[in-house]
């Protein structure tokens, strides 16, 4: 016997010995609140909650807006697989896996879980449209067909706060001012701020900046509990500094996004971005701070856990470009604008290098 | 003197970077910030960024105290960037102050062993370079002064060392000795601690060598440190010689020995070292630093062996371009340079040789000359010798006139150099041929220093003609250099800058540009190519839309289609080569060329899977181009090749066309319309290819295989004959063709002789399968009928069959068994057929003793018939013979395997009660025959595999019997109506994946995929949450979607090379096992066994279908086959 006989012989029993009983059929509801998964019969799918029965024990209801995702008993191999490309932003990757988890799925009788799936093709659809200012129609028509269809589904609110998002993208202010109009009628805090941050953009996409900043100025007044009220507290802040910067006051707005990225959670990585976006605008207006821009859209640039946030990074791309030079540092301008041109080749902000 | 940089630097490198990377709890990501800024290379932002949040009052009190750290941890590394060692020095200064303040404010912190490591480093560092500066010949007044500096930096790094050194020795010991296997935590822990002390031994180990070089050589003093570091580091060897760490510690005294003049034994530690396996990047760096050290020891007056360093340093700063500009890259060039003026220096050899020596020796010491550090002094007066010993002016030219002066006459001496290389090569003299092209490099490195100096010194007054031929010859010289890029750089501004007023030049200028870059792309690696391609690209067209009827133009069309050709483009490539004009020399090779290129694009395209492959038009679109462009790249050939010759571009052409042909059913000329038929194309002539082919009698024919006289291709154009005669239905013709497709390609060579059986059978299928591609389904029928029909009438014909005309007939129905699949019934015919052949072959074998010429041929055919009849869906009786077989070979594997493989695809036939034979599959039997059955035969083979590692057929043997273990439990369960039976079968399945997968370590992407397909299944009809085999096993690749699958297997068979490439790697056909049937003298477990394993590519097809697609049942379970 050879020396790697025993190794690979202890692995195999190892390897044996690491399989635990295998688990019985279940959904599973991973939730926000806690790490402990909610396991079980799911009885119950309303708008408002979910509600799901162990094997053992008592019912638990979970409200819809303390959950990231359920895993369904019978679902497509590929769904949750399609999840996790959603979630690392490959977009066009999870869209493939969700419309063939749809076609696989289509003979199942389990309809809220067929629901799921139509929401993620749709919010998959949005994610990509928003990030490519491309698509935005089909987003809307997807959207749309969700909330129709189901309205009593535990996606039902954020299927509208992605439809208002959407809306404005489009410049469809009714369509927005419904859908956030729709999501103020939530009994969860967070989505009642998110409606209002919802109106205050729009509001901002209209260019009544004084009327977004007051809105904003409200919901980041607000006294916040929880997690992701203090997340949507944050986001109305960012919006503050927005309305600041329109008005020329990139002083006061650069302060408060400095207060957004030390009070935001590290997970919180998509408004740390903007937040280091927004900062880098500031300071580059602000005249004689090139080097302090530089390092705010850095951050966006090299922290990777920021650069994943890929049009915020796109757009420090961009910025990089024009002013390395600046500083004196060609090279560097020239090595951001490859990097633009070759990991973002769609990007708006690649066309704007290229003067297209 | 050696820099030292190296010892288990990439261990500790781990460490270094492990302690970066503690998350930290602020929203502002501090460190991740300075992380990211340093591997960018931003040192001064990220300095910059420091001092900036040491000032913030809000700053988190933990990111304060590392401040110091991470600062000096920038300042080091981008010391290690700068080239002037002033600002090195400061820098290092600067560092070393931040890790001492790091250490005096917060000396419990868990990164102060390492900042206390760091800070003994920069003083090592201090100290070499003291070292280095006493040794200069400029410093002699001062030597004295600079080595008491270097041993004080010692001493003080010795101290830091020590302490360091106990630190991480206590730590170490608070670990208990036997941690279980699953605390993996702990494990990991004790391993970082013990490589920290292992560090911390080799550290204090140098600080006695490096004192020693602080005294005069042959000292008592320098001796004695020399001793005492030798025996440090034999102690650290003896402990840890498995381990990098202690390896390095081998290495060190090694060079302690060579120091001591004990060269046997040093070269004795180097070619130990040298023997381990270079598979890690530490590895590897430990032996270019082993190889440095050992030519040092070559170069020593005891052995002086500078042939031997010229030979082994060139292989290495050939093999290692990437890494010839590291400081051991430096250092071997150093001692070839050495080497070089050694030889260069011995008056028996002739004037020339001596100056190409030394001129290549003044080559690498400028090289060396260019860069700070330990050889920039004695490069320095290297360079000076070899100049006075070339009789070369010491100073360079002051003036434009004077150095292009002197650089034409380089420039002269490079085409006589040239002259001279091709005469050599006419001669064959391959010795003096590597000779001379040594010197014309050197000459050429000369040459263009000294056009860049002429270029350096040109101005206002210098004449533009002449700042453009400098230019010109400054590219050419970097070309002759193969330094591509350089020279495509500098042609590329030629062409820019004079292309509107100097024509010609700009001509030649852009030409260069698109030949060096055409070299540079021949060199980059091949998934690394785009840029090369694209800059070949935009040069061929800038040479063709300004020069379009010009011969470089033509030139640089057939560059492009070579480049997309290498990139398997081959459309594209066909589309360049097609574009080359009627006017230009090379109209007919051209068209030839890209027939033959759309001719593979067909191939190619047709052998994809159904998803992928493109329509029945656009297949068809390929066809006629190839076609077109062969056929008129032939006429005009011909018209332009005297009757007696046969240029191999027309014999190839004709045998593609000729292939054509036969796949369109025209065997003969065609009056009506003048078509060429593939006989007249093979036979006619003038130019007949039967005649190119052909070798008097009595003649070997050529082993090259590119040869048209060669047994492939002579092998292929009779197999073409053949196959027209058969399409021809003309028996007689046929007969006698294959008689000569058997001498052709045989001869008297039995092993051969089943060679032709494996591409026949191989082309068959081939064509069967294109045709069913493209559509063609009337002409498919036509030509299975044909085939069917001739294979009827030859075993029709009884007498006169030989055991070889009659497997061959056999081996041909399988063939067209396997590609009738999707016509189940002709299939099963087909492969009835076969197995009638086979019992015949039995038969015969009964009633006549001689008929198999070694008795392991029966069980072979045995085997063979039991396979046809598994594949005829009649179990019955392939369980019957293979019964047979297994109670005659009860322990061959693939005896094995093919049996369990029956009861499986019995058990899935759907036949009543069948199911109930996955328990056979899986479990085997005992009676009638010993058969194994999945489990004990995977066992078996894993076992196997211990002593026949590496042996990849029976790797993939393994593997499949694991699959399909796995699968059969997996299908066994659903078969129950039992729920308690089906759960405990499925968790069978379950652990018999996962355990597998968990052990396998790294499987192929297919593989895993192919097992993670499997795994879902079975997790899904557990009602588990379904995942990837890769979260589960922390192994294997992210699942990727369908898309990103590897493209299944292709089978180009577009000429005889690839076709004989495709048959030598997998097989691929029934055919193969006509080889085992042959080769079974050398003994039936191997012969039975390596024929198993041949590969289909239909299967493999499938496969990459099943796993891209994991909620779908693969069509087929194995890999391997009879």
């Amino acid at each position: 016997m050879k020396w790697n006989t025993l190794p690979r012989l202890l692995g195999l029993l190892g390897g044996l010995a690491l399989i635990g009983d295998p688990a019985w059929a279940v959904d599973s509801v991973t939730r926000r609140s806690t790490e402990k998964v909610a396991a079980g019969e799911i009885t119950s799918v309303t708008r408002d909650e979910v509600v799901v029965k162990p094997k053992v024990g008592s019912e638990t209801t979970v409200p819809s807006n303390d959950i990231i995702k359920i895993e369904w008993d019978g679902a497509p191999p590929a769904l949750n697989l399609s999840v996790g490309q959603e979630l690392a932003g490959n977009f066009a990757n999870a869209l493939t896996g969700y419309k063939e988890s749809q076609e696989a799925a289509a003979s199942s009788s389990n309809s809220n879980m067929k629901a799921d799936i139509q929401f993620l093709v749709a919010r998959a659809t949005a994610r990509q449209a928003l990030q490519q200012n491309e698509g935005l129609d089909e987003a809307a028509t997807l959207l749309d067909q969700f909330i129709e269809r189901f309205r009593d589904h535990y996606r039902f609110y954020e299927a509208q706060l992605l439809r208002g998002e959407v809306a404005i993208a489009q410049g469809d202010y009714a369509a927005a001012d419904s859908a956030f109009s729709s999501l103020s009628r939530s009994p969860f805090a967070d989505f009642q701020m998110a409606a209002k941050i919802g109106n205050a953009k729009t509001m901002l996409a209209r260019n009544d900046v004084q009327a977004a900043k007051a809105a904003f100025d409200q919901v980041a007044g607000m006294n916040a509990s929880t997690p992701l009220e203090v997340s949507r507290k944050l986001e109305a802040m960012l919006g503050q500094a927005n309305c600041l910067q329109s008005q020329s006051q990139y002083e006061p707005a650069a302060k408060i996004l400095d207060q957004v990225i030390r009070e935001s959670s590290p997970d919180d990585t998509r408004l740390q971005a903007e937040a280091y976006v927004r900062q880098g605008e500031c300071y580059s207006a602000i005249g004689d701070n090139t080097m302090q821009a530089i390092m705010a859209y850095l951050h966006v640039d090299v922290v990777p856990s920021l650069a994943r946030e890929k049009e915020y990074r796109a757009e420090a791309l961009y910025h990089l470009s024009q002013l390395w030079p600046v500083v004196n540092q060609p090279a560097r301008a020239a090595e951001a604008a490859a990097t633009l041109e070759q990991e973002y080749p769609e990007s708006e902000w690649t066309k704007k290098l290229g003067g297209r | 003197m050696l820099s030292f940089r190296s010892a288990t630097s990439v261990a500790f490198c781990l460490i270094f970077l492990a302690g970066l990377t503690v998350p930290a709890q602020a929203a502002e990501p501090y460190l991740d910030f300075v992380q990211g800024l340093r591997e960018r290379g931003y040192y001064d932002v990220a300095l910059r960024y420091l001092d900036g949040i040491e000032q913030d009052a809000q700053l988190p009190q933990e990111i304060r105290d590392r401040v110091p750290y991470e600062r000096g941890v920038i300042l080091l590394e981008g010391a290690r960037r700068l080239t002037n060692l002033d600002e090195q020095r400061k820098q290092l200064d600067r560092a070393q102050a931040s890790f001492e303040r790091f250490v005096t404010e917060a000396p419990q912190h868990p990164l102060a062993g390492q900042a206390n490591t760091e800070r003994g480093r920069i003083l090592m560092e201090k100290a070499r370079v003291e070292i280095w500066d006493a040794d200069d010949p400029a410093n002699e007044g001062n030597r004295d002064a600079f080595r008491k500096r270097a041993r004080d930096y010692v001493q003080k790094a010795r101290q830091i060392f020590q302490a360091a050194h106990d630190q991480h020795k206590a730590t170490w010991e608070k670990f208990p000795v036997y941690i279980p296997e699953d605390e993996k935590q702990l494990r990991a822990d004790r391993a970082q601690a013990e490589a920290l002390y292992m560090q911390a031994q080799l550290d204090l180990a140098q600080c006695g060598y490096w004192e020693a070089q602080t005294y005069d050589r042959g000292s008592d003093k320098w001796r004695e440190l020399l001793t005492q570091a030798s025996l440090s580091f034999e102690e650290i060897h003896t402990k840890y010689r498995s381990q990098i760490a202690g390896l390095y510690a081998r290495l060190w005294q090694g060079k302690c020995f060579e120091e001591m003049g004990e060269i046997r034994m040093a070269l004795g530690i180097y070619n130990e070292l040298l023997e381990h396996d270079p598979n890690t990047p530490s590895m590897r760096s430990l032996q270019d630093e082993t190889r440095r050290f050992r030519l040092i020891c070559l170069n020593h007056e005891k052995r002086k062996d500078f042939h031997l360093v010229v030979q082994e340093a060139t292989e290495w700063l050939n093999q290692a371009r990437s890494r010839a500009r590291t400081t051991v890259g430096q250092g071997i060039k150093w001692e070839l340079a050495r080497a070089l003026e050694q030889l260069g220096s011995d008056r028996s050899v002739n004037e020339a040789q001596r100056k190409n020596y030394l001129a290549q020796a003044l080559n690498h010491a400028r090289a060396i000359n260019r860069y700070p550090g330990e050889l920039k002094a004695p490069s320095g007066a290297l360079i000076q010798r070899l100049m006075v010993a070339l009789d070369r002016p010491e100073g360079d030219p002051q003036d434009f006139d004077t150095a292009f002066g002197l650089g034409k006459q380089l420039l002269d001496e490079t085409k006589a150099i040239n002259t001279r290389i091709e005469q050599a090569r006419a001669k064959g003299d391959r010795k003096a041929v590597a000779e001379l092209q040594a010197t014309l490099k050197a000459t050429a490195a000369e040459m263009t220093r000294m056009y860049d100096i002429a270029l350096k010194l040109a101005d206002s007054r210098t004449e533009i003609d002449q700042v453009m031929y400098a230019r010109l010859r400054l590219a050419w010289g970097y070309f002759l250099q193969e330094k591509f890029y350089e020279s495509a750089t500098v042609s590329g501004y030629v062409v820019l800058k004079y292309g509107d007023e100097f024509g010609t030049v700009a001509q030649e200028a852009a030409f260069l540009q698109l030949v060096a870059f055409q070299n540079a792309y021949l060199l980059a690696p091949e998934d690394q190519r785009q840029f090369e391609a694209d800059q070949i690209l935009a040069a061929a067209n800038l040479l063709i839309e300004e020069f379009p009827d010009s011969d470089r133009a033509t030139d640089a069309r057939t560059t492009v289609a070579n480049v997309y050709w290498n990139s398997k483009e081959y459309a594209k490539a066909a589309e360049w080569w097609a574009a080359v004009p009627t006017t230009a020399t090379g109209y007919a090779k051209s068209q030839i060329q890209a027939g033959q290129a759309y001719w593979t694009a067909y191939t190619e395209a047709v052998n994809l899977p159904d998803g992928e492959r493109p329509d029945a038009e656009t297949l068809n679109d390929l066809l006629s181009k190839a076609e077109l462009h062969i056929a008129r790249g032939v006429a005009e050939m011909e018209k332009q090749t005297p009757a007696e010759a046969f240029p191999s571009e027309l014999v190839l052409g004709k045998l593609t066309l000729a292939q054509i042909r036969n796949l369109g059913g025209i065997y003969t000329t065609d009056k009506e319309s003048g078509t060429i038929g593939a006989v007249e194309l093979l036979t006619a002539e003038p130019h007949a290819v039967t005649t190119a082919v052909a070798v008097p009698e009595g003649q070997k024919r050529p082993t090259d295989p590119s040869n048209i006289k060669s047994s492939k291709i002579a092998g292929f154009a009779y197999q073409q004959l053949l196959r027209a005669y058969i399409g021809l239905r003309d028996l007689d013709k046929a007969r006698d063709a294959r008689a000569k497709l058997e001498s052709a390609a045989a001869g008297d060579d039995a092993g051969a002789l089943t060679q032709v059986y494996v591409a026949f059978g191989q082309e068959l299928q081939r064509e069967l399968e294109q045709l069913k591609a493209a559509g063609e389904t009337d002409r498919l029928n036509e030509v299975r009928a044909g085939f069917e029909s001739f294979l009827n009438d030859l075993f029709g014909r009884k007498d006169g069959q030989t055991f070889n005309s009659l497997l061959w007939i056999a081996e041909t129905y399988s063939s067209l068994g396997e590609a009738t699949e999707d016509d189940p019934a002709k299939s099963r015919e087909y492969f009835d057929k076969a197995a009638t052949t086979y019992r015949d072959m039995l038969d015969r074998a009964a009633a006549d003793s001689n008929f198999f010429s070694k008795p392991q041929q029966a069980s072979v055919v045995k085997l063979r018939l039991a396979d046809s009849r598994r594949r005829q869906g009649d179990f019955e009786a392939a369980e019957q013979v293979m019964l047979e077989v297994v109670a005659e070979n009860p322990n061959v594997p693939n005896v094995q395997f093919e049996a369990a493989r029956l009861y499986q695809d019995w058990a899935g036939s759907g036949q009543v009660d069948a199911w109930k034979k996955y328990e056979i599959a899986i479990d085997g039997r005992a009676e009638p025959a010993p058969v194994w059955g999945w489990a004990k035969a995977a066992q078996l083979l894993q076992r196997n595999l211990m002593v026949n590692q590496g042996d990849e057929k029976l790797e993939q043997m393994h593997l499949d019997a694991r699959y399909n273990l796995g699968e059969s439990y997996y299908l066994f369960a659903r078969e129950q109506s039992d729920d308690a039976a089906r759960e405990k079968l499925l968790e069978k399945a379950h652990y018999a994946v996962e355990a597998f997968v968990r052990i396998s370590g790294d499987l192929p992407d297919e593989e895993f995929q192919r097992f993670d397909a499997l795994y879902q299944k079975i997790l899904t009809d557990q009602g588990q949450p379904v995942v990837s085999l890769a979260e589960v096993v922390g192994t294997g690749p992210a699942a990727k979607p369908a898309e990103g699958q590897p493209a299944t297997t292709k089978t180009a068979g577009t000429t005889p090379e690839a076709a004989g490439k495709k048959s030598g790697k997998s097989g691929g056909s029934n055919m193969l096992m006509v080889i085992l049937l042959l080769a079974v003298g050398a003994g039936l477990v191997g012969g039975i066994y390596y024929m198993s394993v041949s590969q289909s590519k239909k299967r493999h097809a499938a496969l990459a279908a099943a796993a891209g697609k994991s909620g779908d049942n693969p069509r087929r379970r194995s890999k391997a086959r009879v």
